[in-house]
């Protein structure tokens, strides 16, 4: 084992050259590039953040947008559903007069058939009344007997209606 | 096995001369390693687009270098530091995984070169006490094997031995031949000087740091007991070279040596786990190195109130 200061300071010097020519031409470009680099990477979180932020605020927006249409929807229906029920209500009420009207007019035509119904058969009856008297008697009957007769009759016919 | 005999050597031999300076194996592979770094560099300075979608290499290089920046951001906590110390650990890390990987490839220590004569001003031992640890297949060689203290040479092959009365022609040209290469933290010179880089630039953040309070650490005067504490304080600093240095420099010298031996033994399949096992040493020991000296480094730049809030924090 032999210490030779020439060597020693021989290979310091190597060294020195060596660190030298690494640090300026490998050392520091890379570092510069990585540090260049890890900003970009930071640069590009933060916009991505803050896209992720607008995102969820769009988000919010949307649901709160959602929410309030879904209300105001539901007020139209709501107020569909009253106004329809109303008119529902109204239509029904006017059938309802409508029927009654066409109820009453009903009946009264139906009673003022019937009053000529009625009249009809009560002529029909004297005529046939007077054609049994006249066969039952044989002989013609005068006016008064006649009448006489056909209002007994219908008074009978009518009693017993 | 013949004429093969295993060459154990603790120190790095001279290969050949540079105006007048002698030049090691370990400096020379370690001069490739810094080569192939400032070439990798240089390309990659080229080729580098401040792009989000870079090509595969680019990619590869930011991963290494985020990977690196992660590491030590997880032990300062603090962005500053991190950018202080980042190029130093980095460095530190990516120097000592590559020449410690440098010596596993094929070649490092099998291909062989004269040694080249010792010159006043050397960058290589002045006396190669011992060879290499390496299979060197030639003619019969002396194999010096010299302990750290000891100066004494053993022989190891016994049966190529040759006597030392020998021609001294022959001899010089054996004992020339030596690796060409030899990877440069299995050269003491050099974890030597990695280690010393580490420990004065932890003093430097210091002071820059706390400024002239920083040497209340070493010189403080309140009690006797800060006192020694003091000493103990700047021992441990220079205890700290010995630790960075040895420790280093053991692992990958050792797996070198354990290396050779198993290939010397068994060539086939056998040195199979054991490179496995040094390629895991080699990323653990540039691991360990690198984190140390962070936090040293760390250490140093947080004054004494700030150790002790942190202490009772954990």
């Amino acid at each position: 084992m032999d210490i030779q200061f020439p060597q020693i300071i021989f290979q310091m010097i190597n060294f020195g050259l060596v660190l030298f020519f690494l640090t300026r031409l490998v050392y520091k470009p890379v570092l510069k590039l990585l540090e260049d680099r890890k900003k970009k990477v930071a640069e590009a979180a933060k916009a991505a953040e803050q896209v992720l932020q607008e995102k969820e605020e769009i988000e919010k927006l949307k649901e709160s947008t959602l929410l309030k249409a879904n209300q105001k929807a539901k007020k139209i229906e709501d107020e569909i559903r009253k106004e329809a029920k109303n008119d529902a209500k109204l239509l029904l009420e006017r059938s309802k007069e409508e029927i009654s009207a066409k109820e009453a007019k009903f009946s009264s035509e139906l009673a003022k058939l019937k009053k000529e119904e009625l009249k009809s058969m009560e002529a029909e009856v004297k005529k046939a009344a007077l054609v049994i008297a006249e066969k039952v008697l044989g002989s013609s009957i005068d006016g008064k007997k006649h009448q006489k007769l056909i209002d007994d009759s219908i008074n009978e016919i009518i009693e017993s209606l | 096995m013949g004429n093969q005999t295993l060459h154990v050597s603790i120190s790095a031999e001279p290969v050949f001369n540079f105006f007048g300076l002698a030049i090691s194996n370990s400096i020379f592979t370690s001069l490739i390693v810094s080569f192939l770094l400032i070439g990798f560099a240089l390309i990659f300075k080229s080729k580098f687009k401040e792009t989000d979608k870079p090509s595969s290499f680019q990619n590869f290089v930011e991963m290494i270098v985020e990977a690196l920046y992660g590491f030590v951001y997880s032990i300062t906590e603090n962005t500053k530091k991190t950018l202080l110390f980042f190029p130093l650990i980095a460095t530190f890390f990516i120097f000592i995984i590559m020449n410690n990987y440098i010596g596993l490839l094929p070649g490092v220590g099998s291909i062989l070169a004269p040694e080249a004569e010792k010159e006043e001003l050397s960058l290589a031992p002045k006396q190669v006490m011992a060879s290499s640890v390496k299979v060197v297949e030639e003619a019969p060689v002396k194999a010096e094997v010299e302990g750290a203290a000891a100066s004494e040479t053993t022989e190891v092959a016994a049966e190529n031995h040759e006597s030392s009365a020998e021609s001294g022609d022959a001899e010089s040209v054996h004992a020339k031949l030596v690796p060409l290469f030899r990877a440069a933290t299995a050269d003491l010179n050099t974890t030597l000087a990695l280690a010393i880089i580490s420990v004065v630039l932890t003093q430097i953040f210091g002071i820059s740091h706390l400024g002239l309070s920083y040497f209340s650490k070493f010189i403080n005067f309140s009690s006797p007991i800060n006192f020694f504490v003091g000493i103990l304080e700047i021992v441990l600093e220079l205890a700290k070279i010995v630790s960075f240095a040895f420790r280093l420099f053991g692992n990958v010298f050792a797996g070198e040596v354990l290396l050779a031996v198993m290939t010397y033994l068994v060539a086939i399949l056998v040195p199979a786990p054991f490179y496995a096992l040094e390629l895991f040493v080699g990323f653990i020991q540039a691991l360990v190195f690198s984190m140390l000296s962070l936090i040293f480094f760390n250490l140093a730049t947080k004054s004494h109130h700030e150790e002790s809030a942190e202490v009772a924090h954990s």
